[in-house]
C-alpha cells in the first residue's frame, strides 16, 4: 500500500502571550507533538479528540495552512512544506478543506457561481464555458437546486451552506479532502444528508478524507480508520471497528463510554474525572496520568511510545495496553 | 399519563401540587411587516417534582423560545398567550415588576454557552452570592459564605480558592459547574436547561449530566432539558416532548418514545443518527425543509416532508391525541 498522504513526527508550536522582549522567556504551546500516520488512496482517516488536543491543527497542517512546521507531510511522496514552485498548485489543488461552520467559511458577497468558479479559474481548468458546465454538474453532485448559482450564501439554510463548501472543496477534483468537524453546525436531520453525501463522493470519486470530528457516532459511520488525540499526542490508532469494538488506551475507553446512546435510559456513567489540563503544562510522562484509572508510578515517569501490540494495524501509546487486553 | 392527570386536576392549590411546572395552551406570535409568524403553538405539559422533561426537536421548532416564555424573557415584540403555573402559582397575570421574585428564584435557567452567561468581569464566588443576596435577604458576607458551599456542591474542587477566580480562568466544564450552582442557589422549583451540555466534550458532558442527575435527586426540582440530541435525552429524562414547527408532535416517556416512536418526524430523527451498534452504509435522510411559519401553512406542518402525508394531512391540522396511556401523538395516520 503506498500513500496517498503521509505525515511524519509532525510537530507545531505557537508562542503564547504576545511579543516578548525577552524571547527566552517566551511561553510555546506544543500543539501537535511527533503526530505521524498515513492515509491510502480512497481511505478515510478520522482524527478524535476533545477540544484543544491538537486535532484541527493537525488537520490544516496537512492542507498546508501552516509555514515549514518540524516534520514532514508528503502527498504522493513530495514534501508539501519543501515544493518547488512549479508543483505548488497541483499538490494544493488535490488537498482541498471544508471547515466547521459555513456561515463563515464562504464570502457572502460572492454569488455560487463565484464561489465555485473561483477555484477552477486559479488552477485554469477549463474555458469559461467549460467553467459554467462544470460548476453545473457540481451543483447537481451535492443535491443542491439548479436555480443556485446566481443567489448569495445567506439566502441558503446551514445544511445547503455546507453542501455548497462541499461542492466547491470538489471543484478543482482533489484526492484528499481534509474536512474539519464539517458537521457539527449542522441540524441533526441535516448531519445525516451531508454524511451520506461524503459517502457517496468517496465510493463514486474514490476520494480520500482525513475527517476531524468529536462525534463518535459520526466518525464510526464514516472512517475506515480512527486516530485518538490527546493533548497534541496521538494516544491510538486502529481501524475503525477493531478501535470501537476493542480500545486499547483507557483515554479512548472513557471516551467511547461517554458517548450518550438512544436506549441506555439513565445509567451510572463511567466518568473520565477531571479536566483536560492547560496545554501549557503537560503532565510529565504519560499526559493522560492525572485522569487515568489505572495510572501507575511508570505513567508518571516515563511517557509510553506509540508501537503495536498484538495486532500490527493497532498503536496504543500506553504501559498498560497489553495488560488491558488480557483482562 | 402526565397529559391526564393535567387534565384532572382544575387548580391544584400551591402546597398540594405535586406537579412543579404547569405549561397549558402557550402560544407565541411575532408579528413584522411580513405578517404574524406563530413561532410556539399551543404547547401544553407539565412536569412533576424530581421528574426530568426533556424537549427534543431542530432549530426554530421552539423549543428555546418555549423557555424563555417560562421565564418572561420573550423580546417585546413577541405576544405571549396561554397558562403557565409554577408549584400551582399561575405566572400569567404577574406585573413585570414581579418577575425577579419568580425568575432565579422559583424558575432558574442553565444557558448553552456558559462563557456568555456568566460575567466576565466579576469573581464567580460575588456572581453567586448576589443570587442570594438578592432572592434569600442574605448578607453578603453570608451570601458568599453560601456561594463557597454552593460550588463545593456541584463538584469544583478547592471551593473557596476557587470562588475568587474570574469565568475565564475556568475550563468550560468548571464554568458550567459555576452556572448550575447560580441556578440552584435559592433551591428553584424548576430548573430550565437549554443545551447545557452542547459546548461541552463527551467526557465533560457526562460529568455534567451526571452532576444534573445527583442535584436532582438532592435538592428534588423539576427539571426541563432542552436538547437537539436525541441520545443525551435519551439517558436523562423521564419523559419527553418532541417539537416540530412550533408544535408538539409526540409526547411520551422516555422509554416508550425511543423504542417505539409514532409520529414519522420522531422516527425520521431516531433513524438518521448514525448508531455505532449497528453501521448502515446509508442513513436514511428526512427529505425537505422546516416549513416557513407564516400564516399560509394549513394541514399538518410536517405534511411537507412526511412520506405517509396525504391530502387529508395537507387539509387538517392534527391534534395531538392519547394514542396509548401515556402516548400522545399529533399524526393523522397513527391511530389508536
Amino acid at each position: 500500500m503506498t500513500a496517498l498522504l503521509s505525515v511524519k513526527e509532525l510537530t507545531i508550536s505557537f508562542p503564547v502571550g504576545g511579543v516578548s522582549l525577552l524571547p527566552r522567556r517566551r511561553r510555546v504551546i506544543q500543539a501537535v507533538q511527533d503526530v505521524s500516520f498515513d492515509i491510502a488512496p480512497g481511505e478515510t482517516l478520522a482524527l478524535v479528540g476533545e477540544s484543544g488536543c491538537g486535532k484541527t491543527t493537525a488537520g490544516r497542517a496537512t492542507a498546508g495552512l501552516y509555514k515549514a512546521p518540524k516534520g514532514t507531510v508528503s502527498f504522493r511522496g513530495q514534501d508539501i512544506f519543501n515544493l518547488p514552485r512549479a508543483s505548488r498548485k497541483p499538490v494544493r489543488r488535490a488537498i482541498q478543506m471544508v471547515f466547521q461552520d459555513p456561515f463563515s467559511s464562504l464570502d457572502p458577497r460572492m454569488t455560487v457561481f463565484e464561489i465555485l468558479s473561483e477555484p477552477l479559474k486559479i488552477n485554469r481548468m477549463g474555458s469559461a464555458r467549460e467553467i459554467r458546465e462544470r460548476v453545473q454538474d457540481l451543483i447537481g453532485q451535492v443535491g443542491l437546486p439548479a436555480d443556485s448559482l446566481n443567489r448569495y450564501p445567506h439566502e441558503f439554510s446551514g445544511g445547503q451552506r455546507q453542501r455548497i463548501a462541499i461542492a466547491r472543496a470538489l471543484a478543482p477534483e482533489p484526492e484528499l479532502i481534509v474536512a474539519d468537524e464539517p458537521l457539527s453546525a449542522l441540524d441533526v436531520s441535516v448531519q445525516s444528508q451531508v454524511l451520506n453525501l461524503l459517502g457517496a463522493l468517496k465510493r463514486e470519486r474514490g476520494l480520500s478524507y482525513l475527517f476531524i470530528s468529536h462525534d463518535l457516532a459520526a466518525v464510526h459511520h464514516i472512517a475506515d480508520r480512527v486516530a485518538v488525540m490527546y493533548l497534541g499526542r496521538l494516544v491510538e490508532i486502529a481501524g475503525r471497528d477493531a478501535l470501537f469494538a476493542n480500545p486499547r488506551h483507557p483515554y479512548t475507553q472513557g471516551l467511547l463510554a461517554a458517548v450518550p446512546r438512544i436506549g441506555q435510559g439513565r445509567r451510572k456513567r463511567t466518568l473520565i474525572a477531571g479536566d483536560l489540563p492547560s496545554p501549557l503544562a503537560v503532565p510529565s510522562g504519560c499526559a493522560f496520568h492525572p485522569r487515568c484509572p489505572l495510572a501507575q508510578e511508570i505513567c508518571r515517569r516515563e511517557r509510553p511510545e506509540l508501537k503495536t501490540h498484538s495486532d500490527v494495524a493497532h498503536l496504543t501509546a500506553c504501559h498498560f495496553a497489553e495488560r488491558k487486553e488480557a483482562a | 399519563m402526565r397529559s391526564n392527570r393535567l387534565e384532572s386536576e382544575p387548580g391544584p392549590s400551591r402546597l398540594a401540587s405535586p406537579l412543579a411546572l404547569e405549561v397549558d395552551g402557550l402560544s407565541v406570535d411575532f408579528s413584522s411587516h411580513e405578517g404574524n409568524k406563530r413561532v410556539v403553538d399551543g404547547v401544553s405539559y407539565a412536569i412533576a417534582r424530581g421528574q426530568t422533561l426533556g424537549v427534543v426537536g431542530e432549530s426554530g421548532c421552539g423549543k428555546s423560545m418555549t423557555a424563555l416564555a417560562l421565564l418572561g424573557l420573550v423580546p417585546k415584540q413577541g405576544c405571549v398567550t396561554g397558562r403557565i403555573s409554577v408549584s400551582g402559582q399561575g405566572l400569567s397575570e404577574i406585573a413585570i415588576d414581579e418577575w425577579p421574585e419568580i425568575r432565579g428564584k422559583r424558575i432558574a435557567m442553565v444557558f448553552q454557552e456558559p462563557m456568555t452567561a456568566l460575567n466576565p468581569a466579576m469573581r464567580i464566588g460575588d456572581q453567586i452570592a448576589e443570587v442570594l443576596h438578592l432572592h434569600e435577604g442574605l448578607s453578603w458576607k453570608e451570601a458568599r459564605e453560601r456561594a463557597v458551599e454552593e460550588l463545593r456542591l456541584v463538584g469544583i474542587p478547592s471551593p473557596a480558592e476557587r470562588a475568587n477566580a474570574y469565568p475565564h480562568q475556568l475550563s468550560g466544564g468548571m464554568r458550567q459547574r459555576v452556572v448550575i450552582a447560580m441556578a440552584l442557589a435559592c433551591r428553584p422549583d424548576v430548573l430550565i436547561a437549554d443545551e447545557p451540555t452542547t459546548a461541552l466534550d463527551v467526557t465533560i458532558q457526562a460529568q455534567i449530566l451526571e452532576l444534573m442527575q445527583r442535584l436532582q435527586d438532592e435538592i428534588g426540582m423539576a427539571v426541563q432539558f432542552i436538547s437537539h440530541n436525541l441520545a443525551v435525552v435519551s439517558e436523562i429524562a423521564d419523559d419527553v416532548i418532541v417539537m416540530y414547527a412550533g408544535q408538539i408532535v409526540e409526547r411520551a416517556s422516555a422509554d416508550e418514545l425511543f423504542s417505539n416512536p409514532l409520529h414519522p418526524y420522531t422516527q425520521g430523527l431516531i433513524a438518521t443518527l448514525p448508531k455505532i451498534e449497528n453501521r448502515q452504509d446509508e442513513l436514511p435522510v428526512i427529505p425537505g425543509m422546516v416549513p416557513r411559519l407564516d400564516g399560509t401553512l394549513k394541514g399538518c406542518r410536517f405534511a411537507g416532508r412526511c412520506v405517509k402525508a396525504d391530502s387529508e394531512c395537507h387539509a387538517l391540522i392534527p391534534v395531538l391525541r392519547s394514542i396509548s396511556p401515556g402516548h400522545d401523538v399529533a399524526c393523522h395516520k397513527v391511530r389508536p
